[in-house]
């Protein structure tokens, strides 16, 4: 159930004023909406399984391009073809971009293919759907804010899953081919700071600290987290995680992976709209909000 | 600083600023008369008057009525939208110097309690009085008796002569001595097929300046001009500059034949002039509101609306404007390769990549959205565009840029 429109911004005079039926929200800025987020989620959901070089896939790549259209992005598709263990498979990542005052730029990412699974009808609504839906309301929000001082790369990364086990290279073919082309272009250089959302749409939020992430880019979302209240998904407990963040590590790019692992349904059948919580989306959107900022004064602090 | 830049040669020599400016607009009769143009429905003609209003255009012709009830019926209706939404645009309509034509008018001045200014036309040069078989005491008479009708019924007149810019000046000052004596307001100098050079239209509003003074009569002096030989903008300016208050245009010049006065390049030139003072935001959504509701296309060379008005693929073009925009100085990137600032009429200047392009319209083109422009990036965009017979498009820049 969708948990409805919010205004996080204000904090916690706007939350008490809600909380006393005032309606001020035409006064406070445009906040992360969870109903518009889980909304996407519904709709990914609704095209069922969407492996990478499916239809469902083409058709959620559509449904992304026509999702940002609408905010006024111009989205830019970087196709290439994959070597998998069932072959070559035609994969495309999504990327918009919304300007800011420099030209060095902050990337938040997802990615929108869930792991081919033929066993059972693997919808992927958390791992896939959650993080797909956040982001494409994150651009929204931002594109109605005033010019972020940094440049803001939404990517949408195509075939993270692997085919059957995990085990190089059979995963994160999207994001390795980001770096890759990024980096034989030479536009790596001006990426700053990646953060990767990845399965936050859990009903109980447990984000952990990925040991594999950048310590201070990980301090610094962890603090945002404790500042807005919300310390108690933001756990402590470190843990590693090998995922779409790894690439762009490897390559010297600071990065953060926001991911929920500790998920009963992970790649099960029982991975369904009513597992996710608009609750935990606006939890994380409202985080990453929140942290942008603060990223930016920190990377341009460092110039 | 940007004054300080320019030697402005326009202002040497140049006659003193107009005393009275106002605008006609014709687009909803004139401009319809073009026989390319699709009629619009009416509440297009709604929107198009709002936006004749938003410009601060003074009067707008809202038809002829006397062509039939359908006309009638939308004229009536433009005219109570002007008093329903509190425009300030005054309306005026079209008529034949003929009582049928005027009739209608009156009745709707009655029905809506609405003053509407009548236009009532006659023909005027020797070769159109030829043609017809008109007599000076025909025109006369036509004259007198649907001026005499139109006052007794309580509408303020403007008396048009069709071709005055080829009548006879004897004849032009005998039928507006007669018009003024049965009480026309106005008198409206109508250079109905395009033949008026500048000097010309000046010549004929300064005779008839002094036909009004030596009856010593308070009429204005209407300028209605077509653009045959596309010199319908400089006669305007010409026609206010010798005496004219009142000068017509249509909306991207449609109209009878090739067209009336560009209403929008008209307001553009007298905004530049400092001839008048105007909000020329609204001007985009007044041209392609026209354009869509008549389906008359702007061509992308159009001045000042077109899709090219402000965009450069050119190097060295590209390259001034790129080094005004790093200076951070949007008045001097708006002018140094533009004579119409783009920002008076709310557009950008846009710079494009193509054959002709420096490596600095590449930089510009990704900088200015946040698309990382790095030198091996900016090589590949250049190298294809050298290779292109054409401006890239969107698309194929940044197929360069994350290959």
């Amino acid at each position: 159930m969708p948990f409805g429109r919010s205004h996080h911004r204000a904090a916690p005079l706007l939350a008490a004023l809600l909380a006393l039926g005032a309606s001020v929200a035409a006064q406070a800025p445009e906040g992360f909406d969870s109903s518009r987020a889980y909304a996407h989620v519904r709709d990914q959901v609704a095209l069922g399984p969407r492996p990478a070089g499916s239809p469902a896939n083409q058709k959620l790549r559509e449904y992304i391009v026509r999702t940002l259209a609408r905010s006024g992005y111009k989205v830019v598709e970087q196709p290439f073809a994959a070597s998998t263990p069932v072959g070559q498979v035609k994969m495309a990542n999504l990327i918009a971009t919304l300007p800011g005052e420099r030209p060095e730029r902050i990337a938040i990412a997802s990615h929108f293919d869930t792991k081919p699974i033929d066993e059972f009808r693997f919808v992927g609504a958390n791992d896939g759907g959650s993080s797909t839906g956040v982001l494409l309301e994150l651009a929204r929000v931002l594109k109605d804010r005033p010019k972020p001082r940094l440049t803001i790369e939404f990517l949408f990364f195509d075939g993270e899953e692997a085919w059957g086990e995990w085990r190089a290279p059979n995963h994160t073919y999207g994001s390795r081919h980001y770096v890759t082309a990024a980096r034989t272009a030479g536009t790596l250089a001006s990426l700053e700071a990646l953060l990767l959302l990845d399965m936050i749409g859990d009903r109980s939020l447990n984000l952990r600290r990925d040991t594999n992430s950048t310590p201070w880019l990980t301090d610094l979302v962890w603090a945002t987290a404790r500042r807005l209240g919300h310390g108690a998904h933001f756990l402590d407990e470190p843990f590693p995680v090998e995922d779409d963040h790894i690439p762009f590590l490897r390559a010297g790019v600071p990065a953060v992976d926001l991911i929920d692992l500790d998920y009963a349904d992970w790649h099960q059948a029982g991975d369904t709209l009513d597992k996710v919580s608009a609750r935990s989306l606006q939890v994380v959107g409202d985080v990453v909000l929140a942290a942008l900022p603060e990223i930016e004064a920190r990377l341009l602090k460092a110039k | 600083m940007i004054d300080s830049l320019i030697f402005d040669w326009n202002r040497i020599g140049a006659p003193p600023r107009p005393p009275v400016v106002i605008l006609n607009d014709e687009t909803l009769r004139d401009g319809l008369q073009s026989p390319s143009v699709r009629s619009p429905g009416i509440d297009q003609k709604i929107r198009i008057l709002h936006l004749i209003d938003a410009l601060g255009i003074g009067s707008a012709d809202v038809g002829l009525p006397g062509a039939g009830p359908h006309v009638a019926a939308d004229v009536e209706r433009l005219v109570r939208e002007i008093a329903d939404a509190r425009l300030s645009v005054k309306p005026n309509c079209a008529a034949r110097t003929h009582v049928n034509d005027i009739r209608p008018i009156a009745e709707i001045v009655q029905r809506t309690g609405m003053p509407v200014e009548c236009c009532t036309f006659i023909g005027s040069s020797p070769i159109r009085q030829f043609t017809e078989g008109w007599t000076l005491d025909w025109l006369l008479r036509s004259t007198e008796e649907a001026i005499t009708f139109a006052v007794r019924e309580g509408l303020e007149v403007m008396y048009v002569t069709e071709d005055t810019t080829r009548a006879n000046p004897e004849t032009l000052r005998t039928i507006y001595g007669c018009a003024i004596g049965a009480g026309a307001t106005r008198i409206c100098v109508a250079d109905t097929v395009g033949h008026a050079t500048p000097v010309g239209a000046s010549a004929v509003v300064r005779f008839v300046a002094q036909v009004i003074k030596d009856a010593g009569a308070a009429v204005g002096i209407d300028w209605h001009g077509h653009r045959d030989r596309d010199l319908a903008v400089i006669n305007s300016i010409a026609a206010l500059e010798a005496g004219a208050s009142r000068v017509h245009g249509a909306a991207l010049g449609i109209g009878e034949r090739v067209g009336n006065t560009p209403m929008d390049l008209l307001l553009v030139n007298l905004v530049l002039m400092g001839y008048i003072e105007c909000d020329l935001h609204h001007l985009e959504a007044y041209c392609h509101a026209v354009s869509e509701a008549c389906g008359v296309p702007i061509p992308d060379n159009y001045p000042v609306i077109g899709r090219d008005a402000f965009r450069t693929a050119t190097g060295v073009h590209a390259a001034a404007v790129v080094k005004a925009w790093k200076k951070g100085d949007r008045e001097l990137m708006d002018a140094v390769y533009s004579a119409i600032p783009a920002s008076l009429v709310g557009r950008e200047q846009e710079i494009e990549v193509g054959p002709m392009s420096g490596r600095s319209n590449v930089t510009y083109w990704l900088e200015k959205r946040g698309i990382p422009a790095s030198e091996q990036v900016v090589d590949r965009v250049f190298q294809r565009a050298k290779a292109s017979p054409r401006v890239l498009t969107e698309a194929e820049i940044l197929a360069e840029v994350y290959r």
